[in-house]
């Protein structure tokens, strides 16, 4: 068998530092808005917050902090966020970017819309030059009480596609405070967390950089997976992967595509580490398709990894 | 009720020249309990707990050994044997093939393809394993003449069509509300996949995950099937039959219900969900064993 090089991605001392931190918004551009906004209404339930200049949409679930902002324009990823929890987090975040050398700018106050107390927010430039936001804590309940069966429980996490994950390891694990849990052996995928969830961003290389792989919606049970997938194919929303188990995560997933070709994600049953103090040498795994799906099946077009 | 001589799919008898092994497999990951052993055979069941459902017998060869029908009482065992009879098909034995039912007779159907019709299955006094399916529900059989075999359920068996796939593709048949007993898919002659009830998609979940933890892999699935609507996950075993586990099957009360027809290139009628390469999935299965080997 050919066996691609291996890569071990390394941590240094600030890994780990984040503990209450996850995903909180994801902007992106698509050809046509309006047709996303119908996908996104009909689909996963959310609706329109706000329209902003330029054709910009804001899209949540009905109340408190917006999901997703689209942008007008060929698709690509246009940033993504960040809601940071950990005291004095966001301070911590700014000194250690600033003492490693990135560019740190404020975040617009817009940006944190349903915030808790005062906004507060810090913008830094990802390795593909993607704009990353970091910022205080906002209302989140609008996802929680979510009915699983018709609408996601909350969104989950981003998983970005690059040319090169080492220079984000730099930023988001040795400067920002994120921590490796899983990477294929290769060192082309890996997964990171910042709080109890296994991940709450990944990385993997694609050959084209600053776009998005994927990103992901929790569901509460296997059960609804059965649910979705029924509803998807009424809605004429072909499933594109799955159901099955990731290697990684150790999580259930289903995949379908919005009209501009983005993946979108449906995960329940992810891993958690609830022990801090615990010691937790990141797995390594074959980069092969049954690591992303434990259950075997086949990948997707767009799935690939670099061995069979 | 049954309208046909046929009321319900009994078992399948499998050949494997690996007999510890397949009954570890079946209880491992299919859940089932072994219930009795005679000379060169194990009988196996469900959540059922019936004498009988699946039954390995030691031979030098993995075959199918026959395929177990329940006939509707008494009078349709007697019309089932005249009909066979009169059909011409080799009667193999006018006496059961296995301990554990009451009366029964064996013959050689199409395509060399061993079939027993019988009555009167015992209950087995065995605690179902944690994970069991409920019952043993289907065969899915890959004659090269369908019309044939076809016939021969049809005609013979009084089996009804539920849906059919193409032209000359693919037929699923019923013998009671069940959408199919028995599936025929136009192929090389082999049995492709016995198949067991579960209760519910989580159930598919779990034989993936216990696929995984003994470092196997499901073949297929879980998808969502249009012709019958049922949900279903499929593995290989030791044999090389095709395993499935389904959940959410369609179930028929109107005896007249015409068949559904779908058209050849509609992939909805195997695949609602997701759509997969079949032709991997397709290229298993276990032919008729060659050599007849009786249980003792």
């Amino acid at each position: 068998m050919q066996t691609s090089n291996r890569l071990i991605l390394q941590e240094t001392e600030h890994a780990g530092i984040l503990r209450q931190t996850a995903v909180s918004h994801i902007g992106f551009s698509v050809p046509d808005i309006e047709a996303a906004v119908v996908f996104y209404n009909r689909v996963l339930g959310l609706e329109v917050h706000a329209r902003l200049e330029n054709g910009r949409v804001r899209l949540g679930w009905g109340t408190g902090h917006h999901v997703i902002e689209l942008v007008q324009g060929q698709k690509t990823l246009a940033h993504y966020g960040f809601e940071v929890r950990d005291a004095e987090g966001l301070a911590g975040i700014r000194e250690r970017l600033i003492h490693a050398g990135y560019e740190v700018t404020d975040l617009d106050a817009d940006y944190v819309d349903a915030a808790v107390g005062n906004p507060a927010g810090l913008v830094v430039t990802d390795p593909d030059g993607t704009p990353v936001h970091f910022h205080s804590e906002v209302q989140r309940h609008g996802e929680n009480s979510a009915d699983p069966g018709r609408r996601p429980v909350k969104f989950q996490h981003t998983t970005v596609g690059t040319t090169d994950v080492v220079p984000f390891v730099d930023l988001f694990v040795n400067t920002i405070g994120f921590r490796i849990s899983d990477q294929l052996e290769d060192g082309k995928f890996t997964w990171f967390r910042s709080d109890k969830d296994h991940h709450t961003l990944a990385v993997v290389e694609v050959g084209k950089a600053g776009d998005i792989d994927h990103y992901s919606y929790d569901l509460s049970e296997w059960e609804d997976f059965k649910t979705w997938c029924d509803r998807l194919t009424e809605l004429d929303v072909p499933v594109a992967w799955g159901p099955g188990r990731h290697g990684p995560g150790n999580n259930l997933f289903v995949f379908f595509d919005d009209p501009a070709g983005n993946h979108i994600e449906l995960s329940a049953e992810m891993e958690k580490f609830y022990d801090n103090a615990a010691t937790y040498a990141p797995r390594r795994w074959q980069p092969v398709p049954s690591s992303v799906n434990l259950w075997g099946g086949q990948l997707p077009s767009w799935r690939k990894t670099s061995e069979q | 009720m049954a309208f046909g001589v046929i009321s319900e799919i009994g078992y399948v008898a499998l050949h494997t020249r690996e007999i510890e092994r397949s009954v570890n497999h079946a209880r491992d990951i299919l859940g089932l309990v072994e219930t009795s052993r005679s000379g060169n055979a194990v009988y196996l069941s469900s959540a059922a707990k019936l004498h009988h459902e699946m039954v390995y017998i030691d031979a030098p060869e993995h075959g199918v050994g026959q395929i177990g029908l329940i006939a509707a009482g008494v009078t349709g065992l007697d019309i089932a044997r005249t009909r066979v009879r009169d059909a011409g098909y080799p009667i193999v034995s006018e006496t059961p093939l296995h301990p554990g039912v009451a009366d029964g007779f064996a013959f050689l159907g199409p395509e060399n393809f061993l079939f027993e019709i019988y009555i009167g299955p015992e209950h087995a006094d065995v605690v179902p394993s944690g994970h069991a399916p409920d019952r043993f529900g289907h065969v899915n059989l890959h004659p090269k003449n369908l019309q044939a075999m076809l016939s021969f359920f049809v005609e013979t068996l009084d089996f009804r069509i539920s849906d059919v796939i193409g032209d000359d593709f693919a037929y699923f048949l019923r013998c009671n509300a069940e959408h199919h007993g028995v599936a025929l898919m136009k192929g090389k002659g082999w049995m492709h996949h016995h198949a067991w009830q579960v209760q519910s998609i989580a159930d598919l979940g779990k034989v993936a995950d216990r696929l995984h933890a003994h470092d196997l892999r499901l073949l297929m699935g879980p998808v969502r099937h249009g012709a019958g609507h049922n949900i279903a996950a499929y593995y290989v075993e030791p044999t090389g039959a095709v395993v499935e586990l389904y959940t959410d099957l369609e179930h028929i009360y109107d005896d007249e219900r015409p068949p559904v027809i779908w058209p050849a290139d509609d992939r909805a009628w195997a695949t609602k969900w997701s759509i997969y390469d079949f032709s991997e999935f397709r290229s298993h299965g276990l032919f008729p064993a060659t050599e007849a080997v009786v249980a003792k």
